[in-house]
């Protein structure tokens, strides 16, 4: 049995059931064959795909399509591999193996917080694109989907349904959060966004970077908030990095905390409302657009050197900036892009 | 938003509740009379007697009628049944009616107990000629619905056209149905019965019949409804009049007597707004007595139930809430109803603003005293030296209170007049490691066992002890307490000692005269006393200290007055301090004995293992009054002061944790059980250290209808892939079953779904177990049985391999409802499976699931709703 962590490629053998006790559950990334068949042979498993007529792909990668032998109709178990559909590493929970891809196309998740641009108007709702440099997953936000500029919570008429466009249009960019994955079929289909968290909504008055998404990792906080501890490079200005689990990004200068707001009459929608509108309407000075645009170049020059996106090593990167007394307009030539990365790089 | 209810009596809380969460203002409105009034009734002999009318109150004319009424029916029921049937105790028709059940046993039929055929004819027809109809009879069982609407088989209650129009809506409603099911006996029953006027409705019928009942009762078909208490809720379906079969009920653990609140949900039925000038509503009294009156008058008039937060934590929930950012558990306990008391108290008293003050006044005070390391010369230990006095403290109060609730006043000689004790008291007294005399011992109240008044003892103020602090003192007159008095350039001090300012108790006792060393207080004083001690205990204290600067004058003067003139008093005051000087130069070279306490216990009475706690205590004492006397500080000149420095800081910091466990989120209610929760999450592998949701947790967000650990850990162990598509429904409806059945698994199933069963077991006891452990109050047994029911596993399987319904009806005693219930919500736990094999990424698991919820979704289980076409 492989262990945890073991990098495996296509085709090779994770594992195989022998007997009854050592039964395991196929995962995402893997497929099952008889023992009896060749079975490194990819061209066998691809002969069982084109023999049945279901595809599966799982919504994980394009890459990891395999098929299963239907266990119960077998009476008797025959000796069964499971052979790994994609590069990538094991992980085993109880009986199931999974192999994870480390640069698979992004797969949504019920409560990823992910950053998209509208694409069209449709009825009651507004079509988004989450993944702006690869194959567009259809994602969707409805109408139902936000909170209503005045607050109130109420069924969404016709006409809120015709001034869609004055709450959001073709080309804005929102954050939003998975609220399902919906399709009939394994492979997921349909993305349902919602915006109804305080966090979420219409993205103004910043700068947006797009990234693969697998160098952003899930964590508790997608929406933080850098030089709080006055680092250096940030000049003390304060600026709210967004990352959306799709490889969009957000930067702006930190907008007010709702915490902050004296207990003014009126709902926490209003307030938020309040924030957003006056976010958007302030205008950065240089000193703001400097550091926006440090802190920009500093994602992108992780990006270029494949390093995970992460608060701390951006916070790195920038102090680097600072240190070697780089302008940003330079940032992004390649021997600085690999002198400016060259602690995060060692970490890894 | 609109929220309605006739029966909730907090509303303002509730909706105080409602405005604080929405952060929106909430209005109340309250109608305190209803459009169409009630009268309740009783029925007995025939005859209505009314017991209470509209806003009246209880009638007691009424009630004593109905009694009379009941009586000459009585003697004849007692001269048919003979010795068979005993009167109640006290009376009430349920209570008779429980009593006959368990004499007569198995010769007559159960039905006996809330009225014969005859009675229920003779009400029904009372009820058609008082034009009562149409009316909604509630008894509290699906059986007992049944059996009185069997026996009114004779009654027609509709006209030929009713009768026709109710015959063409029930064939039109069999049409849904396919032949074999319309065959079912269930169908056919309720088919001629509705034809007549009668109607039932429970949760054991069929939800199309359930359907076509309340239609037909709607369109006034149907004249006589019997139904359970699930039809009073939600439904728009009033009467003119509502007949309780009885007024008690079985709630799932035991028979009750029907709540204000049940009681007056089922009760608003009656009344048509617009059709009825009256609400009627009946009880019935088939026995010998009416109900009793006490209990019935608290049914009728009590205030209902107060509306209380059911809030519980589930896996899900935590699991959902998890993998939303900026949304938290705790937020989310903090903002339930069952929090809101607590949290509003909170807001309310400003324990924020309190705490933000005592910290800061906190963090000053440590700045102080950092910054007066250098004065402390010689006392470096000061802080080491407080807390060991503080254990001391506590230790002897304990101690002595132990004594005096088991030997009495003078805790077994300990605080007789006399003794020599060490008192401890910097800021309240100014008192450190200070030698006190008791000339009183604490008064013990005779019922509570507790303190009433402590002692009284003269006690010597250290050498250092400030003089400015004495000014604020109230009014101290000579041999009276809190007076300050001054012998040989030594002060002393009149003062009630508590327990836990005693340091130690020392072996030495003198003889003294008490009477001539204090006076008592007149009532008024010790009052005036009482008040300034207990503001010294707040961090506030200094205003209403100042205010009495103006009283000391007098005082003082007074006490001037009298030196010069040596009396009795003087001599033995002279005495006792001298004896206490000696003391304290006793303690400076350390040869104070402490009095071990356990000596002390001869002839006590004490509770539980007092004495050997006592016994541990004592020599607590004697090792802490040892160590003490090894700091440096003990011996300072200067000990008072670097003390109260001490205390001051260490009171105020002890306070300012206090009040902020109670803001934080520990305080809360629920947090333990989600810490636990956490945990056990953290070991079975769902969420990470950080929190972040892993795939298991994923798969257990899928889950919503039933207990998503025991799904997941099935879809994680392989159990499902083993099995066919009608084997997975049948195991997963253990899961979804709720009802008590007998039988427990059935032997004609299949050996790998036996299997499967058995494993199911092993996994619910294993996850029963794990969470015990990780302190949840679950038995992992009973964990267990209630939540796998195996009862329905056979006649879901056969329903799966495309069994007839009307086959496997015969397969078990579950009433039809039910059985169409389970599988209902069985197909919504097959999508949700289906959805954890996408999540897994496992596509057999994905397609057999998909033909299972297939192979259950056909005939009637799945017959579309009358409502919706």
């Amino acid at each position: 049995m492989a262990s945890t962590n073991h990098i495996v490629i296509p085709g090779q053998i994770i594992a195989a059931t022998t007997n009854e006790e050592e039964s395991f559950l196929r995962g995402h990334g893997t497929y099952l064959e008889n023992m009896d068949d060749n079975p490194s042979s990819s061209s066998t498993a691809n002969l069982i795909i084109s023999s049945n007529d279901e595809s599966n792909s799982n919504n994980n990668s394009n890459t990891d399509q395999g098929d299963h032998n239907e266990e119960n109709e077998q009476p008797i178990r025959q000796n069964q591999n499971l052979i790994s559909s994609t590069t990538g590493t094991i992980t085993r929970t109880n009986k199931l193996i999974q192999v994870t891809q480390p640069n698979a196309i992004y797969a949504p998740q019920t409560g990823d917080p992910i950053i998209g641009r509208v694409t069209s108007l449709t009825a009651a709702k507004w079509n988004i694109s989450t993944n702006l440099t690869c194959v567009t997953l259809p994602a969707s936000l409805p109408l139902t989907g936000i909170n209503l500029p005045d607050g109130m919570q109420r069924m969404r008429t016709s006409a809120d349904a015709l001034s869609m466009r004055s709450l959001l249009k073709e080309g804005d960019i929102i954050s939003a959060e998975v609220r399902m994955v919906q399709g009939a079929g394994l492979g997921g289909g349909n993305i349902v966004l919602h915006a109804r968290s305080v966090r979420c909504g219409k993205l103004e008055n910043g700068c947006f970077v797009m990234v693969p998404s697998w160098l952003i990792a899930r964590r508790k906080k997608h929406f933080i908030v850098l030089g709080c501890d006055n680092e250096k490079g940030f000049d003390g200005i304060k600026v709210e990095v967004l990352l959306g689990c799709n490889g969009g990004i957000w930067i702006q200068t930190a907008m007010m905390e709702l915490e902050d707001m004296e207990e003014s009459s009126g709902g926490i929608m209003e307030q938020v409302q309040k924030i957003r509108n006056d976010h958007a309407a302030k205008v950065l000075v240089m000193e703001e657009r400097i550091v926006l645009a440090r802190v920009r170049n500093a994602i992108e020059a992780l990006k270029i050197v494949f390093c995970r996106i992460t608060p701390e090593n951006i916070v790195d990167v920038v102090k680097a900036v600072a240190e070697f007394g780089y302008d940003v307009v330079d940032m992004l030539r390649p021997e600085v892009v690999l002198k400016i990365t060259e602690c995060t790089r060692k970490r890894v | 938003m609109i929220f309605l209810s006739a029966t909730t009596p907090n509303t303002n809380e509730f909706s105080d509740w409602i405005g604080r969460t929405k952060k929106k203002p909430v209005h109340v409105i309250k109608t305190d009379y209803r459009p169409v009034p009630l009268s309740h009734y009783l029925f007995a002999g025939k005859k209505l007697h009314k017991v209470m009318e509209g806003q009246s109150g209880f009638l007691d004319k009424g009630y004593k009628e109905a009694a009379l009424a009941l009586l000459p029916l009585s003697e004849r029921q007692k001269k048919e049944q003979g010795a068979q049937k005993k009167p109640g105790v006290f009376g009430g028709s349920k209570q008779n009616s429980a009593t006959i059940r368990r004499v007569v046993g198995s010769s007559h039929s159960a039905w006996q107990q809330s009225g014969s055929r005859q009675d229920w004819n003779s009400l029904v027809r009372f009820l058609e000629r008082e034009e009562l109809m149409p009316t909604v009879v509630f008894s509290f069982s699906k059986k007992k619905c049944e059996e009185i609407a069997h026996m009114l088989q004779s009654l027609d209650l509709n006209t030929a056209a009713e009768r026709n129009s109710a015959h063409l809506f029930a064939i039109q409603t069999m049409k849904r149905l396919s032949p074999k099911d319309a065959s079912l006996p269930q169908v056919v029953a309720t088919c001629e019965m509705v034809k007549r006027g009668i109607g039932v409705h429970h949760g054991g019928l069929l939800p199309i019949l359930k359907e076509m009942v309340e239609i037909l009762f709607s369109r006034n078909l149907i004249k006589v409804l019997f139904a359970t208490e699930t039809f009073a809720m939600g439904v728009n379906m009033p009467a003119r009049a509502v007949v309780f079969n009885s007024i008690r009920k079985h709630d799932g653990t035991r028979f009750r007597t029907l709540e204000p609140g049940e009681y007056t949900q089922m009760a608003g039925r009656a009344g048509r707004r617009g059709l009825d000038k009256v609400g009627t509503v009946i009880m019935c009294c088939f026995g010998e007595e009416p109900p009793p009156q006490l209990m019935l008058r608290n049914m009728l008039t009590g205030s209902s139930t107060r509306l209380s937060s059911q809030f519980r934590l589930t896996y899900n929930m935590i699991l959902n809430l998890l993998r939303v950012e900026d949304m938290t558990v705790e937020g989310m306990i903090k903002r339930s109803f069952s929090e809101f008391a607590t949290q509003r108290a909170l807001t309310t008293n400003e324990y924020p603003k309190l705490l933000k003050r005592g910290t800061k006044a906190l963090a000053k005070l440590e700045e102080e005293f950092v910054r007066d390391a250098d004065i402390r010369i010689g006392a470096e230990d000061i802080s080491h030296y407080y807390a060991l006095s503080f254990k001391l403290l506590s230790s002897t109060s304990e101690g002595l209170n132990c004594l005096l609730s088991a030997v009495g006043n003078t805790a077994g000689g300990s605080l007789v007049p006399g003794r020599i004790v060490l008192v401890t008291s910097a800021r309240k007294k100014g008192l450190v490691r200070s030698p006190a005399i008791v000339v009183q011992p604490p008064q013990i109240s005779s019922t509570t066992k507790a303190v009433s008044s402590p002692a009284v003892c003269i006690a010597l103020f250290p050498n250092s002890y400030d003089h400015v602090i004495d000014d604020n003192k109230p009014k101290p007159k000579e041999f009276h307490l809190n007076y300050i008095g001054t012998y040989k350039n030594r002060k002393y001090l009149y003062t009630h000692v508590e327990l836990d300012e005693i340091l130690f108790i020392s072996q030495i006792k003198h003889k003294i005269d008490p009477r001539t060393l204090y006076k008592q207080e007149s009532s008024l004083g010790r009052a005036h006393v009482g008040g300034a001690s207990r503001v010294t205990n707040s961090f506030f204290s200094a205003k209403p200290m100042t205010r009495q600067v103006d009283d000391f004058g007098f005082g003082n003067l007074k006490a001037r007055g009298k030196e010069g003139s040596r009396t009795v008093e003087d001599q033995s005051i002279e005495k006792v301090i001298s004896l206490l000087v000696e003391a304290e130069a006793m303690e400076d070279s350390c040869s104070l004995d402490v009095l071990p306490l356990k000596e002390c216990s001869k002839g006590g009475a004490f509770q539980g293992d007092d004495a050997f706690r006592l016994g541990d205590l004592s020599n607590q004492i004697i090792n802490f009054a040892a160590e003490l006397r090894t700091y440096k500080s003990h011996f300072h000149p200067n000990l008072l002061k670097h003390y109260t420095a001490v205390e001051k800081k260490e009171s105020l910091s002890a306070t300012v944790t206090a009040l902020r466990h109670l803001l934080s989120n520990e305080s809360l209610q629920l947090f333990p059980d989600f810490l636990q929760r956490k945990s056990l999450l953290k070991t079975l592998n769902y969420i990470d250290e950080n929190d972040t949701v892993k795939v298991k947790g994923r798969v257990a967000c899928e889950c919503n209808t039933c207990e998503e650990l025991i799904v997941t850990e099935m879809v994680f162990e392989g159990l499902l892939n083993e099995l066919d598509p009608p084997e997975i429904v049948a195991a997963l409806s253990a899961l979804i079953f709720q009802e008590k059945t007998d039988v427990d698994l059935d032997p004609e199933i299949p050996e790998r779904l036996k299997l499967a069963c058995e494993a199911m077991r092993k996994i619910a006891l294993n996850l029963g177990q794990l969470q015990n452990e990780h302190g949840l109050m679950i038995d992992p047994l009973e964990y267990c049985n209630s939540s796998l029911k195996f009862g329905l596993v056979h006649v879901v399987y056969d329903w799966a391999l495309g069994v007839p319904f009307s086959n496997i009806c015969q397969l078990t005693s579950v009433q039809e409802g039910s059985i169409v219930r389970c599988i209902t919500r069985l197909d919504e736990l097959c999508r949700e499976v289906r959805n954890c094999a996408r999540v897994v990424g496992n596509p057999t698991l994905y397609r057999k699931m998909e033909e299972a919820s297939v192979a259950i979704k056909r005939d009637i289980v799945f017959a579309s709703s009358l409502y919706v076409t």
